[in-house]
């Protein structure tokens, strides 16, 4: 049986006392649209408030991430608290948030404007707690997370960040309990098929080719691709994308798949069919069908026995809450590749939707806090070293 | 018209003007003031939360401009009320305040009792269905005041798609008011045809001078507050601040000919009152609107009697509350 981590009754219940001024960020970052490449508007945000909290070297970096440094007593480590910035939503679509009894909805909250608003609202709630770490904490709201993103905020800050960086503990909103501590070797891909109409007659387009029926052979074909179960390895066929009206032969399609597995050489393998199923595809309509990857990574990751891994799932469980694990698509696949100890948690329990319907519960975010102030607290004992 | 144009150069602001909260406060507790807020309500649940929890975090944690919010309401059936009181703001049911006054409902009615209820040297009036809910729009009413101490009421105004001239806006109001209301300024009051949005649910004042105002009870509180303001102080203790964008629910031109039907009645009131105009004489108080039915049409008749509360300096219990500083 582990020994749970004393969580400090005095940090509990002042932390519940300013769960407002989280809410209070939670409504001003999310009402300020962040699309993947438009998240400045929200970087400005940011930096306002790592200035007004005294963060020192508040700056905005080439790739519109936002750093500010809480110094330590000695500055010897540093452990960077991470948030993305950017949301999946267009910034014509209605950011404005509403808010009841026990819940926040609004585009993006639960991905992830609620974990900027507890990014942002952390070094004031360490400051209002009076608490004095040796290591530095960089606050680190990164942009650039989402599909074509490719993560290159965070890998923008972890390449060019000029001080070593011991831990990485990034903030998702959802869900409490997460313990993400491994990346799977991953891939994104883009097929856009192409059919260009004879220049001769555009008549009825009885004898044209048409993009959705050439991408659905494609599928099909994608669908032949041997999958192993172990190591694991699987393709999904997330988003197809095409067509202009009832009486038009699509001209152009999309479609957006996704291969993650346990082994890097399985997905270079599927990486390859998928371009050769392509060819084939393509070369028997007459039609150009072009792929893109992006996303890559590799497999890493931090064994389950790892002292900070150990750390957040005993700190999460001493809250009343069920440690989750499973392999992590999310920022720590960038440090994790360079071999800085990383995880990700979440402030609360939500849903994260395609649709502007995202929620997040609010009765949790006081313990989301806690868990991460403690977390903070032990790595700066040392107790999450190896 | 030079004078309306050299008050629209002074007396026009930008919400950005006023964002340093910092130096906000210093002013404001410089001057040694009190600032209230003020949101009356009537069925809001949707946004009610979020804009208390968004203003108390910013304006009175944050930066303690505001002294205190409440929120003053009409008989909500949602829950308001509820909601209001669990994100912490204070909470006032309209009905069970200076009962001895009578019973009146509407949102004028709200804010009146705002001058009794709340404690504030200066009452800020927000509306609660604000969408896009921000800092802004306290702290662009507030601001003209502080800065200057001839300005005395600030009216917001907000996007409309109309063009914008050298940062402000140059025209701006919603239908009623460009349609019933700029032209009766124009023809009776055209001092105030440079206040951008005279209908907007937003301003800010001092205490000082609303305890002076009679208060319509409904449509036509703000249109008889920028009259009566106006022919007491004159347009220089006016400002108007451009608040950029608001986002709400838009109103059935149907609603807005029964808004148009009481601001009328205040504004023969205010004709009466100041142009000598004791001939006009309302003859019927029901709106009728011809409505259809099966395809058949019909006439819906609405009584819209626009009711009005004495200045608030004359009620017993306020001057007992707040007794009569020496000028």
């Amino acid at each position: 049986m582990q020994k749970p981590i004393d969580i400090n009754k005095e940090w509990q219940e002042k932390i519940t006392s300013l769960r407002d001024m989280v809410l209070g960020n939670l409504v001003m970052v999310s009402q300020i649209t962040a699309s993947t490449f438009k998240e400045r508007n929200r970087s400005e945000f940011v930096l306002q408030r790592f200035k007004e909290v005294g963060l020192s070297k508040a700056y905005i970096d080439e790739s519109d991430n936002v750093i500010g440094v809480l110094k330590g007593r000695n500055s010897s480590r540093r452990v960077v608290l991470s948030a993305n910035l950017d949301t999946r939503f267009e910034d014509d679509v209605d950011h404005n948030v509403t808010m009841d009894f026990n819940q926040a909805k609004g585009a993006g909250i639960a991905n992830n404007s609620l974990g900027v608003a507890a990014l942002i609202s952390l070094p004031d709630i360490i400051k209002r707690l009076d608490i004095q770490f040796d290591m530095d904490i960089v606050f680190a709201a990164t942009t650039r997370a989402h599909g074509r993103g490719d993560l290159d905020g965070m890998r923008h800050f972890i390449n060019t960040y000029p001080f070593k960086i011991d831990f990485v503990l990034n903030i998702m909103a959802t869900n409490i309990g997460r313990v993400d501590h491994f990346c799977q070797s991953a891939v994104r891909g883009d097929v856009t098929c192409v059919v260009e109409a004879p220049e001769e007659f555009t008549s009825t387009g009885f004898e044209q080719n048409n993009a959705i029926i050439v991408l659905n052979e494609l599928i099909n074909s994608l669908l032949c691709i041997p999958m192993s179960n172990r190591p694991k390895i699987s393709l999904n066929i997330g988003k197809t994308r095409g067509g202009e009206s009832y009486s038009t032969p699509c001209p152009e399609a999309t479609l957006n798949l996704y291969v993650r597995s346990e082994d890097d050489n399985m997905t270079e393998k599927v990486i390859e069919s998928i371009k050769d199923c392509c060819i084939d595809i393509g070369s028997k309509n007459g039609v150009r069908l072009d792929v893109s990857f992006f996303g890559r990574y590799r497999a890493a990751g931090l064994r389950f026995s790892h002292p900070l891994v150990k750390t957040a799932i005993k700190i999460v469980r001493t809250l009343g809450f069920r440690p989750m694990v499973a392999p992590s698509n999310t920022q720590i696949a960038i440090p994790l590749s360079k071999e800085i100890p990383s995880i990700t948690m979440g402030v609360t329990t939500g849903k994260q939707s395609s649709l502007p319907n995202d929620y997040v519960l609010l009765e949790d975010i006081p313990d989301g806090i806690l868990q991460l102030i403690t977390l903070i607290n032990e790595i700066d004992k040392g107790h999450c070293d190896e | 018209m030079n004078n309306l144009n050299k008050w629209l150069n002074k007396r026009t602001f930008h919400h950005a003007q006023f964002n340093d909260m910092n130096g906000l406060l210093v002013q404001k507790q410089g001057l040694g003031l009190k600032i209230s807020l003020c949101l009356p309500t009537l069925n809001e649940a949707g946004t009610i939360g979020k804009e208390i929890i968004l203003l108390k975090s910013e304006l009175m944690e944050r930066y303690p401009i505001l002294d205190e919010i409440a929120v003053i309401d009409s008989g909500s059936t949602d829950n308001t009320v509820e909601i209001a009181k669990k994100f912490g703001a204070k909470v006032f049911l309209a009905s069970e305040h200076l009962k001895e006054e009578g019973e009146k409902r509407g949102k004028g009615e709200n804010l009146w009792k705002a001058l009794y209820l709340l404690e504030g040297d200066i009452i800020v009036y927000i509306d609660a269905d604000i969408a896009n809910i921000h800092p802004k729009f306290v702290c662009g009413l507030i601001g003209p005041m502080l800065y200057n101490p001839h300005i005395k009421f600030v009216k917001g105004f907000y996007d409309r798609p109309l063009t914008l001239s050298q940062g402000v806006r140059t025209s701006g109001g919603g239908r009623v008011t460009e349609i019933l209301i700029r032209p009766l300024f124009s023809q009776f009051f055209p001092e105030l045809t440079g206040i951008i949005q005279p209908l907007s649910g937003e301003y800010a004042g001092y205490r000082s001078i609303l305890e002076k105002l009679h208060f319509p009870v409904g449509y036509g509180v703000e249109t008889g507050m920028l009259i009566d303001i106006f022919q007491k102080w004159g347009l220089d203790v006016i400002a108007q601040t451009d608040l950029d964008s608001r986002v709400h629910s838009n109103k059935q031109t149907r609603e807005l000919g029964k808004m148009s039907f009481g601001i009328l009645q205040t504004f023969w009131n205010r004709l009466a009152r100041y142009k000598n105009l004791d001939s006009i004489e309302i003859e019927n108080y029901r709106m009728m609107q011809v409505g259809m039915k099966n395809d058949t049409p019909f006439v819906e008749d609405t009584e819209i009697k626009e009711k009005e509360r004495r200045p608030m300096i004359e009620v017993p219990a306020y001057l007992e509350k707040f007794p009569p500083q020496p000028e």
